[in-house]
């Protein structure tokens, strides 16, 4: 999988394009523990290119759900393949993660609901 | 008409895209529909993941054999590995359903969830043996 980092104010917007799996899953958290070592707690994932995803892929997008809730930030993702989408729906996961259909409508939910 | 094909895999992290990379490509050979190549991939990919985290627990000198087998009804997959079966089929009987902030523990519900049949079983060298079966006519739905 490829990881593509933009930044929009204090939120790194994340481009991924491939499979989302076990490797490439350790990859992601790898990548994000760098920002949280730069203090970047605002991460949006966007999934437009994500052709694949399984249980690893979601464990390690839960993951870092939680070390950013941790760390007083966000975590939103946007544009879910229906593929993709079924899968979080399925497991429940579409529940507590922040989806929007949209990067532009994740990014303008920073303004009405900055991190803590 | 049956066609099947063994793919072996050492148990080692790179191994993961080498598999799903070959069973895409022969699942698209095979002209299968859209919908039932996304459930193959998914339930395989979940087998393999059990494979090597559980059953051969990341040991490089033990393989994951998974061989396929197409014939006019059906799509039939068995993955073997080489770890402790017993203690596998423990851990599939005890599971208890995913915790929803819990990082793992969905991947045998997927497979269920996408299989038309799947069982459990003693495998070659004392693994596990998984065989999951699709059937070609079923419309069990995807979104894709």
């Amino acid at each position: 999988m490829e990881i593509k980092q933009r930044e929009h104010g204090n939120i790194a917007i994340l481009d991924l394009n491939g499979r989302l799996d076990l490797a490439s899953g350790a990859m992601l958290k790898e990548h994000i523990k760098k920002l949280f070592e730069k203090n970047i707690t605002s991460v949006h994932l966007n999934l437009a290119k994500v052709e694949f995803i399984n249980s690893s892929g979601l464990g390690s997008l839960v993951s870092i759900m939680k070390e950013t809730r941790l760390a007083k930030g966000r975590f939103t993702l946007s544009n879910l393949a229906n593929y993709v989408q079924e899968i979080f729906d399925i497991t429940q996961l579409s529940h507590i993660f922040e989806i929007f259909r949209t990067e532009e409508e994740a990014l303008a939910s920073y303004q009405a609901v900055p991190a803590n | 008409m049956n066609l099947s094909y063994c793919f072996t895999y050492p148990s080692v992290p790179e191994s993961e895209d080498r598999m799903l990379d070959e069973i895409g490509d022969l699942l698209r050979q095979w002209q299968l529909p859209e919908n039932l190549w996304h459930r193959v991939m998914l339930v395989v990919s979940e087998g393999y993941t059990n494979s090597f985290l559980h059953g051969n627990c990341k040991n490089a000198d033990k393989l994951i054999k998974i061989y396929l087998v197409l014939n006019e009804t059906d799509l039939i997959v068995d993955i073997y590995d080489e770890g402790n079966e017993q203690e596998s089929l423990n851990k599939i009987k005890n599971r208890k359903p995913a915790d929803l902030l819990g990082e793992n523990g969905r991947g045998v519900d997927l497979m269920m969830r996408y299989a038309d049949d799947i069982r459990f079983e003693r495998g070659e060298k004392g693994g596990l043996k998984v065989t999951v079966r699709f059937n070609r006519d079923n419309k069990k739905e995807i979104r894709i």
